[in-house]
């Protein structure tokens, strides 16, 4: 109970108690938004909220806790290399895979004007990383060569709306919040338009992605 | 080298060294000396094609397949090729159980060797 009387009474004296306050409530008003409006700036603005609640009460608390903000530091810290690490193992894992270019792929690369690398493996892939769209030979092998372009407009989505995963990851994980709900939705709706609904549906259900009647259903 | 996972002496034919799905799929590499994925799932036609292609995955780990790259009539696509024969996949096979029964069991397994061959050829 002390910690708790010294944290309350240093926050009033500091005069910071207020603006806390107020972030709070903009916190969960940006929260709020986010899952009403689906649009992952909310949820950045929610996580920069956060960080900025856990940091300034740490600094304005000052009565013996000072160490907690070492604690913090620590754990921005372990979480800035955890995912760097991983990062790491994953391009590791990928600089073997990658086979020379193909025919069919450099039209979909001007059409869309990514870079886009062939993966030389069986299991069905698809995603981006670094700028870069990946697709399995696995993948290409079941799909006609529309179903391919709606697989890789899906993707040019990704790479140019949805947020830094790295960054955002870093962020969930320092705020103590969550990580951005993927934005499936509006890729398949993009990807959709430029390549045709049935194109997208049928590359869906051939590639049995998870939560695929689900995408179909909301396509239409 | 070609990697066994497992033998069962008490199977019969090619399942005691292979799964059933993989001992099928081999056949039909052999037959048709190569295959997509998509061909070989119209031959076995109660194996779906995730099931087929992962068994070629793993076939190709194993060493007993491989695959190439096709590039034609505009799509992607794997190709695969057994890495040999019914007897050279045979001789392959022979040699790693050989020579790991040699590993355990040293000479005892070199006597049965020629004890086998003398009867063979007294046959
Ligand atoms: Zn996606």
């Amino acid at each position: 109970m002390n910690n708790f009387y010294c944290f309350t009474f240093c926050l009033r004296e500091s005069g910071m108690i207020y603006i806390l306050l107020v972030s709070v409530a903009l916190a969960i008003i940006c929260l709020f938004a986010y899952f009403l409006k689906r649009r992952h700036e909310f949820l950045l603005a929610n996580q920069i909220f956060m960080i900025w609640i856990i940091t300034s009460s740490i600094l304005t608390m000052g009565c013996n806790m000072f160490h907690l903000i070492w604690v913090y530091l620590g754990i921005i810290i372990i979480c800035v290399l955890l995912l760097g690490i991983l990062k790491l193992l994953i391009n590791l894992r990928h600089s073997n895979l990658i086979i020379s270019s193909i025919e069919i792929i450099s039209v979909l690369e001007e059409h869309f004007g990514v870079t886009i690398k062939i993966l030389d493996i069986q299991r069905i892939r698809a995603y981006t990383h670094r700028g870069v769209i990946y697709l399995s030979i696995g993948l290409m092998e079941r799909l006609e060569p529309d179903e391919i372009k709606a697989v890789v407009a899906h993707e040019t989505y990704h790479l140019r709306k949805s947020p830094n995963k790295f960054i955002s990851s870093i962020l969930a994980m320092i705020s103590f919040t969550f990580l951005r709900h993927s934005d499936e939705y509006y890729a398949d709706r993009f990807a959709a338009e430029v390549s045709g609904a049935s194109n997208l549906k049928n590359a869906l259900r051939k590639l049995d992605i998870k939560d695929y009647s689900k995408r179909i259903e909301q396509l239409s | 080298m070609v990697k066994i996972e497992r033998i069962s002496l008490n199977k019969q034919g090619l399942t005691k060294f292979f799964s059933p799905n993989e001992a099928r799929i081999m056949k039909v590499l052999w037959e048709l000396s190569h295959s997509t994925s998509a061909e070989i799932t119209r031959e076995c036609k109660d194996l779906s094609l995730p099931c087929v292609a992962g068994t070629l995955d793993r076939l190709v780990k194993s060493g007993f397949a491989r695959r190439e790259i096709d590039q034609s009539e505009n799509r992607v696509r794997y190709i695969y090729y057994p890495t040999g024969d019914r007897r050279e996949i045979g001789v392959k096979i022979s040699e790693r159980i050989i020579e790991s029964l040699i590993d355990t069991f040293g000479d005892a397994t070199i006597d049965t060797l020629g004890k086998i061959n003398g009867r063979r050829k007294n046959e």
